[in-house]
């Protein structure tokens, strides 16, 4: 199947798979053996349905409304669970992430890995002031440990940055992006203001999960700001943020944070009636009473 | 980098500084308590005593500072020596979460700073340069630990020994500014208090950067900071100035890669964005291995819808090598990237 999260204006390169239209009511065998056609309008939008923190599953395009500007969509096709997944996971290594804490991530990336399905991956990030990439896109299971074996702890957080570096670095078009970034603190150091990293994620192909170590009090005013922020850029992409406790189990977290994502829909629409550029507003519904719809509140066109 | 280039005259002065009183000499077999003596004999190696166990993995570091300030000067020989490892306790006890360690910070420095001035028995000396690069140094640990009230104190206690040193009187502007800090988010055009502003305070905060611009030394350092304050006090329009007549000196990249920073922040939040593309592209001249100038144009470049370059941006980003380095990242902390270099430089004075 050929998807760019988002926009899909790279589509035709990825030629190997093309979409139909009119797929509005695509059954559960559709689901299983998605056929699409190449667009380079084609939008796709990951849309997670909940019912008291269940995933609702079966759900077809019929089931689902979608408006982009106010202006409401045809729902072409849908996807549950089978597109494959690339996980960004951007980890916090500032001077206070030390000792069993750094030990914890470690172990937590390595139980993540496990988790992931033979076509999915895995990239690792490492941020104080600076930013790096200690391991590229790989299906490899084994590879964390090494790229984290050198991380050590130091410095101030440049969070901020961090998030967009991530956000920002592309995915292939047929694949699903969740960026996953732990930190136990607040911004130190990013030049990044809230506003430039708003307007990066809502143009942004990728889902944010924050995994938060909750901080001890008091709880100032910056850091209320800080996780407001936070809030907002997890709510602008469809995501989750997740605050831990100290000495809670952060495997299970980054854990649900993927399982979370993974069990989520892919909506595909062509946008009409919508002029074909800058950022579009999205509005999502899912035609059933008392679930929780969760999906990104904007798309910024190529 | 070792030095930013603004700073380098008073460590020039610093490095060719003979003091006679500096003789050469290793620590003494005066009988110590074995910890303040194997952190003596660590610190005549040229190890850094924060890595030490004895101060890295005690659990009473209150106690172990107490017996290091009451069993003397290691170095009887060479006072000094004993005044530059009381810099580098000063460190350990300022990256300590512990509160009774906090308690002791005004002890370490008052000790530490008598022993950096010698002779310490009346009358009391001039101070000389050694004197003015420990106070400095003892300044600088204190900004980047964010602790602007006993740094104040500091500043205070340096400009009564060094009283015509301009980095001090910019010090004080810097940790009066942090001492009170301001922060509104530019979103939309419009400004959202975070840290509202307290006029008052806010007058001072300036007063005091308007004292470092009558200064050669620090006029476009106290420009630049005063720019980025009223940027965070979302008086945009007036930061502008203070950089546009900030005579930023050629030769200090390290400042003129802030300054074109601060200007692109200032820039974007007016929504002047052609223009902050360039500022921040001014400061990537100015220092190319500048990790915020990159992410700052990447971010510029996905809000002009430019993908390309923005994906281009963020893997030249995260693929930076291991000793790029950034001046954006110690900015706020004043002078304290200059904390080992200063301390390094007194070391040597002290052998």
């Amino acid at each position: 199947m050929t998807r760019q999260p988002v926009v899909l204006a790279n589509a035709i390169a990825l030629a190997a798979v093309a979409i139909v239209h009119g797929a509005a009511g695509a059954d559960a065998d559709r689901q299983d053996q998605p056929t699409f056609r190449a667009r380079t309008d084609l939008v796709s939008v990951d849309v997670s349905v909940r019912n008291r923190g269940r995933p609702v599953t079966g759900l077809e395009a019929k089931d689902f409304e979608i408006a982009d500007n106010g202006v409401p969509q045809t729902v072409l096709d849908v996807s549950y669970e089978k597109v494959p997944i690339d996980v960004t996971v951007a980890l916090d290594i500032s001077q206070s992430v030390t000792g069993s804490l750094l030990d914890q991530l470690r172990r937590s990336v390595r139980e993540l890995e496990s988790d992931l399905r033979a076509d999915d991956r895995l990239k690792l990030m490492t941020f104080n002031i600076r930013i790096r990439r200690v391991m590229d896109f790989t299906s490899d299971r084994s590879a964390s440990d090494a790229a984290l074996s050198q991380a050590t702890a130091s410095g101030g957080t440049a969070l901020l940055d961090a998030l967009a570096v991530a956000l920002v670095t592309p995915v292939p078009g047929d694949r699903r992006h969740l960026v996953m970034l732990f930190s136990d603190g607040i911004d130190s150091s990013s030049v990044s203001d809230p506003g430039s990293i708003v307007e990066v994620a809502a143009r942004s192909t990728a889902t944010i999960g924050f995994v938060l170590l909750a901080l001890p009090p008091p709880i100032t005013p910056a850091i209320t700001a800080a996780r407001d922020l936070h809030t907002r850029l997890a709510a602008e992409t469809g995501g989750t943020i997740v605050s831990v406790s100290p000495g809670r189990n952060l495997s299970e977290t980054f854990r649900r944070t993927l399982e979370e994502f993974r069990s989520s829909y892919v909506l595909h629409f062509v946008p009409s009636g919508v002029p074909r550029s800058g950022v579009h507003t999205l509005d999502v519904r899912v035609k059933r009473s008392g679930v929780d719809v969760r999906a990104r509140k904007s798309y910024g066109w190529r | 980098m070792t030095f930013s280039l603004r700073s380098s005259n008073f460590l020039l002065t610093l490095a060719f500084c003979l003091l006679p009183c500096l003789a050469s000499g290793q620590s003494t077999s005066k009988p110590f308590p074995p910890t303040v003596r194997s952190l003596a004999d660590a610190f005549d190696r040229g190890d850094r005593l924060s890595n030490m166990p004895e101060l890295r993995q005690t659990r009473d570091l209150p106690g172990v500072i107490r017996q290091i300030l009451s069993a003397g000067n290691p170095w009887p020989s060479i006072p000094r020596r004993e005044a530059v490892f009381g810099l580098e306790v000063l460190a350990v006890a300022l990256a300590s979460d512990d509160a009774g360690v906090q308690g002791e910070l005004p002890k370490i420095a008052d000790y530490y700073a008598a022993a950096a001035r010698r002779p310490a028995a009346p009358p009391v000396p001039s101070p000389d340069t050694f004197e003015c690069g420990w106070h400095w140094a003892a300044i600088a640990a204190f900004e980047g630990a964010y602790r602007p009230v006993p740094a104040l104190a500091e500043v205070d206690r340096a400009l009564e020994r060094c009283r015509a040193e301009p980095r001090f009187l910019l010090a004080r502007a810097v940790l009066t500014d942090q001492r009170w800090p301001v922060l509104s988010v530019i979103r939309d055009g419009r400004a959202f208090d975070i840290l509202p502003l307290n006029a008052m305070r806010a007058r001072e905060v300036l007063a005091q950067y308007q004292v470092s611009m009558s200064h050669a030394e620090t006029i476009a350092e106290a420009r630049v900071r005063a720019a980025w304050y009223l940027y965070r006090s979302a008086r945009l329009a007036e930061a502008l100035p203070f950089l546009d007549n900030a005579g930023l000196p050629s030769a200090d990249a390290e400042l003129r890669c802030i300054a074109a920073i601060v200007r692109g922040r200032i820039l974007r939040g007016l929504g002047r964005l052609d223009e902050a593309t360039q500022a921040y592209r001014a400061a990537l001249d100015a220092w190319p291995t500048s990790q915020s100038a990159r992410v700052a144009l990447m971010t510029m470049a996905v809000a002009h819808g430019d993908r390309g370059e923005g994906e281009s941006l963020a893997e030249s980003v995260q693929t930076m090598p291991e000793n790029a380095i950034d001046p954006w990242w110690w900015f706020w902390q004043g002078d304290a990237h200059l904390f080992w270099p200063i301390v390094t430089s007194l070391r040597d004075l002290a052998k």
